[in-house]
């Protein structure tokens, strides 16, 4: 029976597109077929909004119609502080409401005037080298390049660019604090699991661009939402093992500069990405992703006992089957590494696109 | 027995999608002899996000699968559902959708009163799928500058606002209106902002001057038009609305299932609250309905004549469960595993099933994770409705409103190993008291009958009449407490001459044949109460064999009191998992 699975993309060679978008609306700064290096701002829009009211009808004594004819500004005007808002001339002198801080007017309503303060720029950059190939106004733009593609199951919302360090000699290699130091300032390190607290801390300590791990416990999932640098986890949480296509494709791109995605919206079907990025080589289409299983494919199991292994579809089933706990499901023979065959439920793998 | 209605003299089929966040359910209607039937049922993944982003995939694909175990075609070679049903058998009459695969209504909720109007339109959204990304009220100690920053950063689909008795309260109500008002004209979102203003009465037209610009606004009635008065329908009607343009319309290939369909699409709380409803009517009985979902939890009171729908988009057996960790600690999940198991790699677990959703447990441990998690979503889920709609408390358990039957639905109940399972999930985690019947939507059809109950009921009478529900079977389940060791509840059924005492703190079933009806003399002990008053028996009763064995007499009292003691507590799991054939 054709059955649809979802899919992991571990691919080494591949046109990529990452849209970059901002916080909030603000400007884009990179042009339509431009192209970009990792650290280059493409978009910036203020950091926070810092609003203030001034009830100035009020404090005029005048009603909020009659406002308009009092004014000394407009929206969109910046203004400095004690810089005039609105006067009104009295019996001796004047009545007047000045800007108690610098600022720009962004709304007059109701009577009242309302500041936005200038803070600081979030400048939004490229991440990975590319060209600019599409531009969604106000919002960012996509961006295009070649190179290898990885995706990720868990991330802690954070972005980075840095070379990758294969720290881990074996997909169940647990990275320590003692293994990071300060040469790693400018290394995405990866591993195949964290077990303490204390090498989180070493990392932020030392200022690494990133972690790529197989898994990591709920509690360092927690805590790792603190740190400034990415961790992005391609199997899960717990203690699995990074699955071997991922484990050796980021072996082979030792000391390579990579991005790390990690700001991403689940509920939206987005996964954290690793991208490669190698503009100069050949563009390659995207390849076709695999929609239905078929024997011979290569799949990664999702959960215990055999999660993160990966094998091979041996046998596809016409009708549900029993599972190892009496559910009727779905699924296939995989057959793993080490030569076994085990009914998995077609909920329970993905495929990986390699 | 239900009534019959009259059969069509060339009765048409039907096709209903129900697309879920994660799984689609394709269930094929027809008449087989002289009445509807299910004839058949598929599922397929849904298909909404990446690497599919069309949601037609995961129904063409259950459709192809309902063409292969029925031999009837459906859809041609380009694809296209093949409408009408034609001579040869194939095709279909009638193509129905119903989802619950949207994202929840992003809604800024804003009130003058926590207690009064929030609460009531809480009741209102609580509708439809929806989630409270920022709420303004008096209480709001925050200035009105950071109101308005918090009003941009909210994004909010819909604004909700509410506040002031009809002809009560205005400025008040004014100030915050003016604050969102500022907030929605600093904003830049790339569609049209929402309003709904269920308020006083007097306000709505300086309501409509102040937004009209910006923004569209929907006008209800006050959901709150006096202070011990409510009216939901209106809001309620205006939100459901506005969930199926801004969520329901928007998913990727809805048009083209759209075009297929001969009724409005109706999103699957509604249509599981209509069938509760229309099943209540026919039965002249009282329905908890419980759905627990991948992303979201329902409970629907319903009655002959009335329903109460209650949906929390928060907590759920998908993504969503990782909210759990919010509300409750590791260990009170744990707590249900009969094994030993860590409140680490209980954490682990739960977001280990929230980043891979659709996944099905494959080890005890693993099973026994997920049914104890199950538990205490409902059990979240169920204070949180109980907390909205003013049911009683015993103690921290709510206790719902007496009913006669327990309809719950949901893939993990639907798909227990064993249904002794699915049964004592529902007891540990509603701990309902009284004497009820449980049944399951074993194959998902609740929902598509909700939706034909509305356009053809004769097929939903038809199809529930055809026993399309599994039930488990009857409960009778004292509230109170007793002395364990003594007697709490005396059985006689007389039918079969088994007579039998259940001592407190245990859960026992007496075997009736599934199907088989019986009657039963019931006499519960000291102030224990089955529902008809402390201590007070009934004679009697007609109840059916259900097919986790026979009349399960819960008589653990309520609140259910868990042992402290670890070794002791995962004991007491095992004897009740094992009292229940699980």
């Amino acid at each position: 029976m054709r059955q649809l699975t979802t899919t992991t993309i571990v691919q080494k060679q591949v046109k990529i597109r990452q849209t970059r978008l901002l916080p909030h609306s603000g400007e884009i700064i990179a042009k339509m077929g431009q192209t970009v290096k990792p650290f280059q701002t493409i978009a910036r829009t203020l950091l926070k909004s810092d609003f203030h009211i001034l009830p100035v009808a009020e404090e005029l004594g005048i009603t909020s119609e009659a406002l308009p004819e009092y004014l000394q500004v407009v929206i969109g005007q910046t203004v400095d502080a004690g810089e005039l808002i609105a006067e009104k001339k009295r019996l001796l002198g004047w009545q007047r409401v000045m800007s108690p801080r610098e600022g720009v007017v962004v709304e007059i309503s109701n009577g009242r005037v309302m500041l936005q303060q200038r803070t600081d720029w979030y400048e939004l950059r490229a991440l990975m080298a590319g060209n600019v190939v599409n531009f969604i106004p106000d919002q960012g733009v996509v961006l295009e390049t070649s190179g290898s593609l990885i995706q990720g199951v868990w991330a802690n919302g954070q972005e980075g660019f840095g070379a990758i360090r294969n720290v881990a000699m074996a997909p169940d290699f647990s990275l320590t604090a003692a293994q990071i130091d300060d040469d790693d300032s400018e290394n995405i390190l990866v591993a195949g699991k964290i077990d303490r607290l204390d090498t989180l801390t070493q990392a932020e300590f030392v200022g690494v661009r990133g972690i790529i791990l197989g898994s990591m416990s709920a509690e360092l999932c927690q805590a790792s939402l603190s740190l400034s640098y990415p961790i992005i986890l391609t199997e899960g949480v717990g203690r699995q093992i990074m699955c071997q296509p991922i484990f050796e494709l980021l072996q082979e791109m030792e000391q390579k500069a990579a991005s790390l995605f990690g700001r991403y919206q689940a509920a939206e079907g987005q996964r954290p990405e690793i991208v490669i990025a190698q503009p100069a080589a050949i563009g390659t289409e995207v390849p076709k992703l695999v929609r239905s299983v078929k024997v011979g494919q290569k799949v990664r199991i999702l959960r215990a006992p055999y999660a993160s292994q990966v094998g091979e579809v041996v046998k596809l089933y016409q009708l549900a089957q029993k599972t190892s706990v009496n559910m009727k499901a779905h699924g296939v023979d995989i057959q793993l590494a080490d030569g076994q065959v085990v009914f998995i439920p077609g909920k329970n793998f993905d495929t990986i696109v390699s | 027995m239900m009534p019959k209605i009259p059969e069509p003299e060339n009765p048409d089929s039907y096709l209903i999608a129900d697309v879920g966040r994660l799984t689609t359910t394709v269930v094929l209607l027809d008449v087989v002899g002289t009445s509807y039937r299910l004839i058949a049922r598929a599922t397929a993944p849904t298909t909404a996000v990446a690497p599919w982003s069309d949601i037609t995939t995961g129904v063409n694909q259950a459709i192809r699968q309902i063409t292969r175990s029925t031999g009837r075609k459906l859809v041609n070679e380009r694809g296209y559902l093949i409408q009408p049903a034609q001579q040869n058998g194939a095709g279909i009459d009638h193509f129905g959708l119903v989802t619950s695969a949207g994202l929840p209504l992003r809604t800024l909720l804003a009130g003058l009163y926590e207690d009064v109007s929030l609460i009531s339109a809480r009741k209102a959204l609580g509708t439809i799928y929806y989630e409270e990304v920022e709420t303004l009220s008096l209480a709001d100690t925050r200035d009105e500058a950071e109101q308005v920053t918090a009003v941009i950063e909210a994004k909010p689909d819909v604004t909700f606002i509410t506040g002031g008795t009809d002809g009560g309260a205005e400025a008040r109500l004014m100030q915050l209106m003016d604050v969102i008002n500022l907030g929605l004209q600093v904003s830049h979102t790339a569609q049209r902002p929402q309003i709904i203003y269920a308020g006083n009465i007097n306000l709505r037209e300086p309501v409509r001057q102040l937004f009209s610009n910006k923004a569209n606004v929907h006008v209800a009635n006050n959901v709150r038009p006096t202070l011990d008065s409510e009216q939901l329908n209106d809001a309620a009607h205006i939100v459901t609305n506005l969930y199926e343009e801004l969520k329901i319309q928007t998913l990727p290939g809805v048009q083209e299932l759209l075009d297929w369909s001969s009724f409005p699409v109706q999103a699957t709380a509604r249509a599981f609250a209509r069938i509760s409803q229309y099943f209540a009517a026919l039965q002249n009985q009282r329905i908890l309905g419980v759905d627990l979902g991948s992303n979201s939890v329902s409970f629907i009171l319903a009655d002959p004549a009335d329903e109460q729908i209650s949906v929390q988009s928060d907590l759920g057996m998908g993504q969503p469960i990782r909210n759990l960790l919010d509300k409750i600690t590791p260990e009170t999940i744990s707590q249900w595993v009969p094994g030993e198991v860590s409140a680490a790699d209980t954490a682990d677990f739960i977001l280990n099933k929230s980043i891979h959703p659709q996944t099905i447990p494959m080890t005890e441990l693993d099973l026994n994770l997920e049914q104890a998690a199950a538990r205490e979503i409902l059990r979240c889920a169920l204070a949180k409705t109980a907390e909205n709609w003013g049911w009683d408390f015993n103690g921290p358990q709510p206790a719902p409103p007496p009913f006669g039957l327990l309809l719950a639905r949901g893939s993990l109940l639907a798909n227990s190993p064993r249904p002794g399972q699915a049964m004592l999930m529902l007891l540990d985690a509603l701990q309902p008291a009284g004497a009820f019947s449980v049944a399951v939507d074993q194959y998902g059809v609740l929902p598509a009958l909700g939706l034909l109950a509305s356009h053809a009921p004769e097929v939903a009478v038809q199809v529930l009449e055809a026993g399309v529900l599994s039930d488990l079977g009857w409960v009778i389940a004292p509230s109170g407490k007793g002395q364990l060791g003594k007697t709490a509840v005396k059985v006689s059924i007389e039918t079969t001459g088994m007579e039998g005492e259940v001592e407190f703190g245990k859960i026992e079933i007496f075997p009736i044949p599934p199907g088989q009806l019986v009657e039963v003399t019931v006499q519960p002990t000291g102030k224990l109460d089955i529902g008809f008053g402390p201590g007070q028996g009934r004679q009697k009763m007609k109840i059916y064999g259900g097919i986790v064995g026979g009349l399960v007499i819960d008589a653990r009292g309520r609140p259910l009191t868990l042992p402290s003691d670890e070794e002791e507590r995962r004991t007491l799991m095992r004897k009740w998992l094992w009292d229940m054939g699980g």
